[in-house]
């Protein structure tokens, strides 16, 4: 799963339009902030949830290499102890990217909330509350929505080219996506893709 | 939520079992997905939760 990270958690004001060497900035903050704050957060978050079951899950922060202190997203690991199997000795593994660079954009951000929205006003508190409610939406879903919302971004007046270029991880994607559904023989959904634009558009 | 932790492991099996027969999800991708809800839950419970949003479509499904 993925994280944006506000620059006001970092303690700097959003921006329409950082310089490159703020977006650095806010990148190495936000890499410190994960790695420091936000990782042992959430490692005693958990511990807290698992008191008393016997249970551990292991918190860890992607290793930096030294020579990229900016690296960006950077990651959390958590590995949880798989229950299916009875014996608790295999573990599975969530990653979190978090990333923080496209918040410092107030437009982008205001999209990336609108991404969610479609999935319940609740969310996430709602999810949380429901068992097994978080889920993969089908390749074909999460393609057309990429492919959206990349094609709203490119009519922000003013958008930084900085963020397109962040946004490339998003077209590699959108490439991947679609080679599975070739590979798989699905063809596009005429009635997802015009809820979904249908949607985007009001 | 953390009734599911509670149980026996018989029981959390059949669960998961039942689960899986029901939505043609594999017991252990079923699991991680609780388990993701569980993080989930944690990270939004989290002091600054507010300046955290979950971006992507692909850890979602419509509830």
């Amino acid at each position: 799963m993925d994280l944006v990270i506000s620059p006001d958690a970092l303690g700097k004001a959003p921006s329409s339009n950082p310089s490159r060497s703020a977006v650095k900035t806010i990148k190495r903050a936000a890499c410190s902030f994960v790695r420091h704050e936000l990782c042992s957060a959430v490692a005693e978050g958990m511990a807290s949830q698992l008191n008393g079951l016997n249970l551990k899950v292991q918190v860890r922060p992607q290793p930096l290499r030294r020579d990229v202190p900016d690296q960006d997203p950077m990651a959390i690991y958590i590995n949880y102890p798989v229950l299916f199997k009875g014996d608790h000795s295999d573990y599975g593994v969530l990653k979190v990217n978090c990333s923080v660079m496209s918040a410092a954009l107030d437009n982008v951000w205001k999209t990336q909330h609108d991404l969610l929205t479609i999935h319940g006003d609740d969310y996430p508190d709602g999810a949380c509350q429901k068992g097994f409610a978080v889920r993969s939406v089908s390749d074909m879903h999460a393609l057309t929505e990429k492919m959206l919302m990349l094609h709203e971004m490119y009519h922000y007046e003013g958008l930084s080219e900085r963020y397109l270029e962040g946004n490339s991880r998003q077209l590699y994607e959108i490439v991947l996506l679609h080679e599975q559904l070739c590979q798989k023989g699905v063809s596009i959904d005429k009635k997802l893709y015009d809820a979904l634009r249908a949607y985007r558009h009001t | 939520m953390k009734k599911f932790l509670m149980i026996s492991s018989k029981q959390r099996h059949e669960w998961l079992s039942q689960a899986s027969l029901r939505t043609g999800i594999a017991p252990r991708l079923l699991e991680h997905d609780y388990w993701q809800s569980l993080v989930l839950q944690t990270i939004f419970q989290l002091p600054f939760a507010s300046h955290l949003t979950l971006k992507g479509s692909r850890s979602l499904r419509p509830l």
